[in-house]
């Protein structure tokens, strides 16, 4: 993706994790009338989905999602480079 | 950290930034409940362009404990994207005035074939506000130089005459006041003939009728495209 118009991103490093609960998450991005959305994830000692009341070591959660707008003169490039859209992240 | 959680490329800095660079806890214990990371960006033009671009996260609910924590957040928004394609539309119109023009028309011809009296006044009186709008708060993006704004102006008011009363006659010559020019008077009767016909006569006009239907059937995209056919037929763009 281009340069994306917004962009949301979170960055967690722990010594130690301990989920008590699973997380419900959501995330959407997109754009009206046409767009691109990109979710990407990277997680370090910390398996997907996380088992509850389990003791993570040196964990690092790094995410970011982003969404830009696909205009008249950029739509050969959103073509060259289609994303997935976003997609939940547990 | 070793590196951003997000970011753009080197030297770009966003328009808006929400940082929080690093935040360092020994322990802390998270129940959350709806959590929520949302931003977004919306811009309209006329009722030609819509368009909105946005990203939200929700947390319904977390429970977990953290050691040794050092956290980053960090949310951007960038203009310049939105801004083209507005400049676009904008010079669209600009080059264009016949389309609000013709979007008045064509509104208030549809309503009337459906017989939709109030919906053609409300047509057309967006379509007024809005070139009033444009008017009255945009600054000229360039130079016109000799350029038709196509916005309506007043016409100029009568020469100073004795007041209401008959109209000269041509053949009388002892009259004070000269007539009207022919010629002037031969354009302002073709300006009133085409009024009353009220006729699309250009392809400027074609179109715009057709993107007053559109926007009429709510069809962003058919607008949209419609602007995109009116470009490529002007020249240099």
């Amino acid at each position: 993706m281009r340069e994306p118009d917004v962009e949301i991103g979170a960055s967690v490093k722990a010594d130690e994790v301990v989920f008590h609960e699973t997380p419900d998450v959501e995330e959407r991005a997109g754009a009206e009338p046409e767009g691109e959305s990109e979710a990407s994830t990277e997680r370090r000692n910390l398996p997907r989905p996380a088992k509850l009341d389990t003791t993570y070591r040196d964990v690092r959660v790094s995410h970011r999602l982003r969404a830009r707008l696909t205009g008249a003169d950029d739509d050969s490039a959103a073509a060259e480079d289609e994303d997935d859209p976003a997609e939940p992240d547990a | 950290m070793n590196q951003p959680p997000a970011g753009g490329a080197p030297g770009e800095d966003p328009d808006v930034l929400l940082d929080v660079p690093v935040v360092k806890v020994d322990e802390v214990e998270i129940e959350v409940e709806e959590l929520r990371a949302d931003v977004s960006l919306r811009a309209a033009v006329l009722d030609v362009l819509d368009l909105g671009v946005g990203a939200d996260v929700d947390l319904g609910r977390v429970s977990l404990t953290l050691r040794g924590v050092e956290a980053q957040a960090m949310l951007k928004v960038r203009l310049d994207n939105v801004a083209r394609i507005i400049d676009r539309v904008l010079d669209t119109v600009d080059a264009n005035p016949e389309l609000l023009a013709g979007t008045a028309r064509g509104a208030g011809a549809a309503a009337g074939e459906l017989g939709a009296g109030t919906v053609a006044g409300e047509l057309g009186g967006g379509a007024g506000r809005v070139r009033n709008g444009i008017d009255a708060r945009r600054p000229p993006r360039r130079p016109h130089a000799g350029r038709e704004t196509g916005l309506e102006r007043p016409r100029p008011a009568p020469p100073p005459g004795p007041g209401p009363g008959p109209r000269p006659r041509r053949d009388e010559p002892e009259r004070r006041h000269e007539p009207e020019p022919q010629d002037r008077r031969e354009r302002r009767d073709d300006r009133e003939r085409r009024a009353a016909r009220d006729v699309p006569e250009k392809a400027d006009d074609l179109a715009a009728g057709a993107l007053a239907a559109a926007l009429a059937r709510k069809s962003v995209r058919a607008g949209r495209d419609l602007i995109g056919g009116v470009l490529k037929r002007l020249p240099g763009m």
